[in-house]
């Protein structure tokens, strides 16, 4: 495990370092804010904590889907291998719109409209998923968190209440890192 | 501080009281100390670690989501704990993420982030921490923090100090205190020593206060002292013991010193007496060497005198006898004067040198008895006058005629006429003679004839009564036989008397003679009235024979005289026992007188002669003596006398004893006649 662990780390040093040089030469603020997104979505997981007989086992993976970013989701995926969150493996999967949302435990929605936004979060609405945005106004959509730009660094808004009234208990910790905590639905 | 700088009991408990006191409370406060320190520093490391834990976990989402304000908030919560002077967070990457810094506190910190560890650098405690979230390493917490643990160590030494300042302190109140019960029983006993050594005391007893080893001290002390007590009392009776012995053998040196010192006085005693005889020895013998040579002298003086008379007795008898020469009958009558006269000198010569003679063989026998010295005188002067007048010298004589002096009659008859006629001889012509009686003392009578001679000097003095001298008359004129006053001299003394002579030269000499005086002198007087009594009281019978056996001329004169008065006796007399017995027994006498001191045979032993012998054993026999001792009067009438009596004789008792003895020896008579 610990050699994993090693060797997973090396793999992180590498890459980094080739983003870096990537980013050196080619600065393109957007993959940074993909890679930071996909970085926050992996790490939320653990200052989360589902429901009881959400997950049948310690060992039952945690299932990230990912709507309408599909290069995100693609890095996700790169980021959490061999990873785990609180003993669960992690598994990334893509999505469309209209797909099902069922056995979700982590749902991220990419940039959409509104109507859209909201027919998926309509979907998930009443399931333990621990909704991810990143569109304005998205908490009142039933949003738990959403990602917002902020003096050019990526933040994050929490709803708290949103993801109580869902039995999802979000930490504290995620709290007091958050750019902003809703009051709650509206 | 060391326990042997302190001397007494006292302060040597104070010391271990107060050193075991310090030892106990410095190891004491040592590990307290000790484990406070550890335990505060082990707080203190628990404390930063669980600290960087913390804050390592609480900053875990600022680092997952890159949020350095949030970080650096959370660090600005430090602000509450001031020991933590600095902090910081790491990222995954080892770069300084957030800082904190306590006000006043630099700005530094290491570039880069160490290994979990926790150390301590200089007066800093320094908490490297990773931050592990769920599996994964987030960064590190860097925690700076004031380590204090010098402070409190001064802190601790500076506590510690007061409280054993005040430890001691109570300790040393308590002990001063408490070290009585400890102190007093020891310190009592060293008293007591203390006074027993000075005193000298051994009967002093320390007194038992406890039952511990102290009063196991006490009693142990208190055998010891008995001990002592003992052993010194043993000491001094056995000193004065030797002191006794001593002064006993000094006692007994002295004593012997003493004795020595005797025995020395008494050997110059016996040596100073042996030099004293020696002396009279020597004198002696001189005095024996003169008269030896005075012997000599004397026989040649001797030679010379008999030759003298004689010489003429032969001459005149040679011209007598010589037909051839014709001789006138005057002639004839002178030459007869002459031979008489040489013949009587020769006389004298012979009869003075058989004196002497007697005298120095003591031979000489005297009858001692009482004696008129008045009748004495009258002989004496009848005999000297015719001499004195022929010189005509004058002769005075004392008239006290009631004077007695016990002496022999005839001797002293004798020393007085050699004295007179030594008065006469030696005196110048026309002198005197004085002849005196005194008493001089009681029961002596002393005699004085001083003449007007020459005198005698102090040498002549002294060898005048020295045998043959003739004081420088050997010479002379006068004839002597220098051996007269030799003769008078051992006369007087054989009378009991004393001779002496006083003399001054150119005035004359006194010769004197002390004698006994006779206490009963009334004999003397008696005899007159007695003898005509006795011639009164004359029976007229029958004549009858009396033997009266007695060498002492006088006193046979004095019984003649008796006895005259009596005609009816006739007086036999004897002057030795011999004679007397022959007269017995050629005379049968009736009665027999008989004295006890006779020359040769005595009285008693004639008495036993003359009754072992039949022809006079009936004759009783009158002891007649001047022994009146009682014991002799006894031993003579155990040998049979018929009666015993004593001189000077008592006229009745002679005569009572007389006729009882004539009756005594009538009876006896008829007796035979009838048987």
């Amino acid at each position: 495990m610990q050699r994993w662990l090693l060797l997973a780390c090396l793999l992180l040093a590498i890459l980094a370092g080739l983003r870096n040089s990537e980013a050196q030469s080619l600065p393109r603020p957007e993959v940074v804010e993909r890679q930071v997104k996909a970085a926050y979505l992996y790490k939320f997981g653990s200052y989360v904590e589902w429901p009881e007989r959400t997950f049948d086992s310690p060992l039952s993976p945690i299932t990230i889907g990912v709507v309408a970013a599909d290069a995100l989701a693609d890095e996700l995926a790169l980021m959490v291998a061999g990873r785990s969150i609180n003993g669960h493996p992690v598994s990334v999967r893509k999505l469309r719109r209209e797909e099902s949302v069922k056995g979700l435990n982590v749902l991220f929605i990419g940039h959409l409209s509104n109507a859209h936004l909201a027919d998926i979060l309509a979907a998930a609405k009443g399931q333990p998923i621990l909704v991810i945005t990143e569109s304005e106004a998205a908490l009142t959509l039933g949003s738990i968190i959403n990602f917002v730009i902020v003096d050019g660094k990526v933040r994050f808004e929490v709803a708290p209440k949103t993801a109580g009234l869902l039995n999802l208990s979000i930490s504290a910790r995620l709290l007091a890192a958050a750019y902003k905590v809703a009051a709650g639905p509206s | 501080m060391s326990l042997h700088v302190l001397r007494t009991v006292r302060q040597k408990l104070l010391g271990v009281v107060l050193l075991t006191t310090l030892v106990a409370l410095v190891v004491a406060l040592a590990a307290i100390i000790g484990y406070n320190l550890r335990a505060d520093h082990q707080s203190l490391v628990a404390d930063m670690s669980t600290q960087s834990e913390l804050l390592g976990h609480m900053t875990a989402p600022a680092l997952s989501f890159d949020d350095k304000k949030l970080a650096s908030q959370n660090l600005s919560l430090l602000r509450i704990r001031p020991k933590v002077r600095a902090a910081a967070i790491y990222n995954a990457r080892g770069e300084l993420f957030a800082t904190y810094g306590a006000a006043g506190e630099g700005q530094q910190f290491p570039a880069l982030p160490k290994v979990d560890s926790v150390r301590i650098e200089g007066r800093n405690l320094i908490v490297f921490k990773r931050i592990i979230d769920d599996g994964e390493n987030l960064g590190s917490v860097y925690l700076r923090a004031d380590y204090e643990l010098a402070d409190r160590v001064l802190d601790y030494l500076g506590i510690a100090l007061a409280v054993t300042v005040l430890a001691m302190l109570v300790a040393f109140l308590l002990s001063v205190r408490l070290q009585r019960v400890v102190t007093e029983p020891i310190l009592a006993i060293a008293g007591i020593a203390r006074e027993v050594v000075v005193q000298r005391n051994y009967s002093r007893r320390a007194e038992k206060i406890s039952d511990d080893e102290v009063g196991v001290l006490v009693e142990s002390f208190n055998d010891m002292l008995a001990e002592i007590e003992r052993r010194t009392g043993e000491l001094e009776s056995s000193n004065r013991e030797i002191a006794r012995e001593a002064s006993q053998r000094k006692r007994a040196q002295q004593e012997i010193m003493r004795l020595n010192t005797e025995l020395e006085i008494r050997v110059s005693d016996r040596t100073a007496q042996l030099e004293a005889s020696n002396r009279e020895l020597i004198l002696a013998k001189a005095a024996a060497e003169n008269a030896n040579q005075a012997k000599s002298a004397f026989l040649s003086s001797m030679s010379h005198e008999l030759r003298t008379p004689l010489n003429a007795i032969l001459g005149f008898t040679q011209l007598l006898a010589s037909e051839a020469l014709p001789i006138t009958p005057e002639k004839k009558r002178d030459f007869t004067a002459y031979i008489s006269k040489a013949g009587k000198h020769l006389l004298v010569l012979i009869n003075e040198v058989l004196d002497l003679a007697k005298v120095e063989s003591g031979t000489l026998t005297l009858s001692l008895e009482p004696v008129v010295l008045a009748e004495v005188m009258l002989e004496c002067r009848e005999m000297i006058e015719p001499l004195a007048n022929k010189r005509n010298i004058r002769i005075l004589f004392p008239h006290n005629d009631s004077l007695h002096v016990v002496a022999d009659r005839t001797r002293l008859k004798q020393v007085l006429l050699n004295l007179l006629s030594n008065a006469i001889k030696y005196n110048r012509a026309g002198g005197s003679v004085v002849i005196a009686c005194t008493i001089p003392a009681a029961g002596r009578v002393r005699i004085t004839m001083q003449d007007t001679g020459v005198g005698l000097g102090s040498e002549q003095l002294e060898q005048l009564f020295q045998p043959f001298n003739r004081l420088g008359q050997e010479t002379g004129a006068e004839e002597g036989t220098g051996i007269g006053l030799v003769v008078t001299k051992r006369l007087v003394e054989l009378m009991g008397g004393e001779i002496g002579v006083t003399s001054t030269v150119g005035i004359g000499s006194v010769f004197w003679i002390e004698l006994k005086s006779d206490a009963t002198a009334q004999a003397g007087s008696n005899i007159a009235q007695l003898s005509a009594r006795a011639r009164i009281e004359q029976p007229g019978t029958g004549q009858r024979t009396l033997l009266y056996v007695e060498d002492n001329p006088a006193n046979l004169k004095l019984i003649q005289e008796i006895i005259a008065f009596r005609p009816d006796l006739r007086l036999l007399t004897a002057v030795d026992a011999k004679l007397g017995i022959e007269l017995a027994r050629a005379h049968q006498p009736q009665v027999i007188l008989m004295d006890i001191n006779l020359p040769g045979m005595s009285g008693n032993e004639a008495l036993i002669v003359l009754r072992n012998d039949p022809k006079t054993a009936h004759i009783p026999v009158i002891a007649l003596t001047a022994n009146a001792m009682p014991r002799d009067v006894a031993k003579s009438i155990a040998f049979g006398f018929f009666r015993y009596l004593t001189k000077p004789i008592n006229i009745d008792d002679f005569f009572e004893a007389l006729d009882s003895a004539l009756e005594h020896a009538d009876n006896s008579c008829h007796l035979e006649k009838e048987n």
